[in-house]
């Protein structure tokens, strides 16, 4: 398959935080769920995407294209929508999509209006007076308008309600399914993901702990939950991010065969993690 | 570029209609004394130049617009381009007003009015260019914050020698000893020389920055 969208070793450095050395590439009609917790690095991924900070190294590329010595032809094709939409609080609704449209010549009006009133849009309302979720909604109907190639979309469901939110993902699904476009969704609400990507990118402190297809993810990760007598130095150090209390320890592991192994015959239970299993276990220690 | 430089205008429509309205009623006012007029024409010029360079940073609109397809160095000359078209239609509504008024008097039978005359227009012009550079400059070399307080100094020191050196009646003293298409021709050259510089400075300093 083609990759819309490759990164390889992209690093970049900023006072008290790095990106190092991270790797991934997103094929076309695929959804890649980007997480990690907090500062993790997702959105400095999203923004290195789009050209507004500047990698130190690693090559990035989009469409095949230099994200940075490109970027208009590559801004063309690309729908994004970012974690705090911002735009002009004076302008309504209607006058941001005129606004936007010369910028894109494949500009969808009637698309456009589709999802406005799909999204119970006003168009005379101005930005100013709508509210967060809204305003996210906005972004997305801008960004859904001008039959984008590559949605890239940071934090989009964060400030939506759970009933749009899951119609939200429904639509990214449809929109991938109709444009064959793929779409690169950096949340760390991992529920809206399990549900939707094909494929999970796993930041964590500025490095790529993984990047591989949800089903891979979910069947090579293993939670694993003991009781305390079992839990010694030497496992301490086999499992990720154990927590041990009175009822016994949990923790996670990236082998869930070696995990059987280990643990046969032994009284230990080992699930299926969700992504937020995985993302809490493998935290940093404070 | 089109694009930006519409998108500047429809951003800043709402704000610039309210100043144009505000300092038009001043100006309108201060029709009788040539200084005025001459000081109030800079000022709603100036005023519309700082609305449209100042709207992206006051919203924080900076990421939206980074994210559309457009390159830093677009957005940089659209602003350049906007602001000194911008600058331009109010000095030329300006002038129609000037010209208008003295029309009105020297029909009435009185005197056309000494200061309505291409010198102040031109003086205006040069103030003005001189203007958009500067702050411009300052505010792509340095922010919003930083870059707004060092326009205000630049001018302080600038506008007192540049206001003594360019003023009407120098300039109407050239135009009879040079003649009046040499010296508007050098005038219309040093002010877009002097933004082209500020310009490329501004390209280069909006190039490294992120949003």
């Amino acid at each position: 398959m083609t990759s819309v969208l490759e990164l390889r070793g992209v690093g970049k450095r900023y006072d008290g935080f790095a990106l190092d050395d991270v790797s991934f590439a997103l094929p076309a009609g695929v959804i890649m769920g980007l997480i990690g917790p907090n500062g993790a690095g997702k959105s400095t991924i999203v923004r290195l995407i789009l050209n507004l900070a500047s990698r130190d190294s690693g090559d990035l590329r989009v469409f095949g294209l230099d994200a940075a010595r490109d970027e208009v032809a590559i801004k063309t094709r690309i729908g994004f929508v970012h974690e705090v939409p911002v735009f002009y609080p004076h302008l309504t609704v209607a006058g941001l999509g005129a606004m936007a449209a010369p910028f894109y010549p494949k500009w969808d009006r009637s698309r456009f209006e589709q999802l406005l009133k799909a999204f119970d849009l006003p168009p005379r309302r101005r930005f100013g007076r709508l509210s967060r979720g809204m305003r996210t909604k906005l972004a997305i109907a801008l960004a859904l308008s001008h039959h984008a190639e590559l949605l890239v979309l940071d934090e989009p469901t964060s400030g939506l309600d759970p009933v749009f939110r899951r119609e939200l993902i429904e639509r990214l699904m449809q929109y991938v399914a109709d444009e064959g476009a793929a779409v690169l969704l950096s949340t760390h609400l991992t529920a809206d993901l399990e549900r939707a990507a094909d494929c999970i990118t796993f930041v964590q402190n500025g490095r790529l702990v993984f990047a591989s297809t949800r089903d891979e993810v979910m069947d090579r990760w293993a939670l694993i939950k003991g009781p305390l007598e079992l839990l010694d130095a030497g496992l301490r150090a086999w499992l990720k991010g154990v927590e041990a209390g009175p009822l016994g320890f949990v923790g996670v592991s990236d082998d869930v065969a070696a995990a059987r192994r280990r643990f046969a015959g032994q009284p230990v239970v080992i699930e299926r993690p969700t992504l937020e299993d995985i993302i809490c276990y493998t935290r940093p220690p404070c | 570029m089109l694009s930006l430089i519409v998108k500047d205008l429809r951003a800043g429509a709402l704000y610039l209609g309210l100043k144009v309205l505000v300092l038009g009623l001043l100006l309108a006012s201060a029709l009788v004394s040539g200084k005025a007029f001459l000081v109030l024409s800079c000022v709603l010029a100036a005023a519309a130049v700082a609305v449209v360079a100042l709207l992206d940073w006051s919203v924080g609109a900076d990421r939206f617009v980074h994210s559309l397809p457009v390159s830093r160095a677009g957005v940089v000359r659209a602003r350049y381009a906007t602001s000194l078209l911008l600058a331009s239609a109010c000095l030329i509504l300006a002038s129609a007003m000037a010209v208008i008024f003295a029309a009105i008097v020297a029909g009435r039978g009185g005197v056309w009015p000494p200061w309505v005359m291409g010198e102040t227009a031109l003086a205006a012009l040069l103030y003005v260019g001189v203007f958009v550079a500067v702050l411009l400059g300052c505010l792509f070399q340095f922010g919003v914050g930083a870059g707004g307080v060092a326009a205000v100094i630049v001018m302080a020191v600038l506008a007192p020698v540049g206001v003594r050196l360019v003023r009407p009646a120098v300039l109407a003293d050239l135009m009879r000893e040079v003649g009046v298409i040499p010296v508007v021709t050098a005038a219309i050259v040093a002010a877009g020389l002097l933004n082209w510089v500020s310009m490329r400075i501004s390209v280069r300093a909006h190039a490294s920055r992120e949003f």
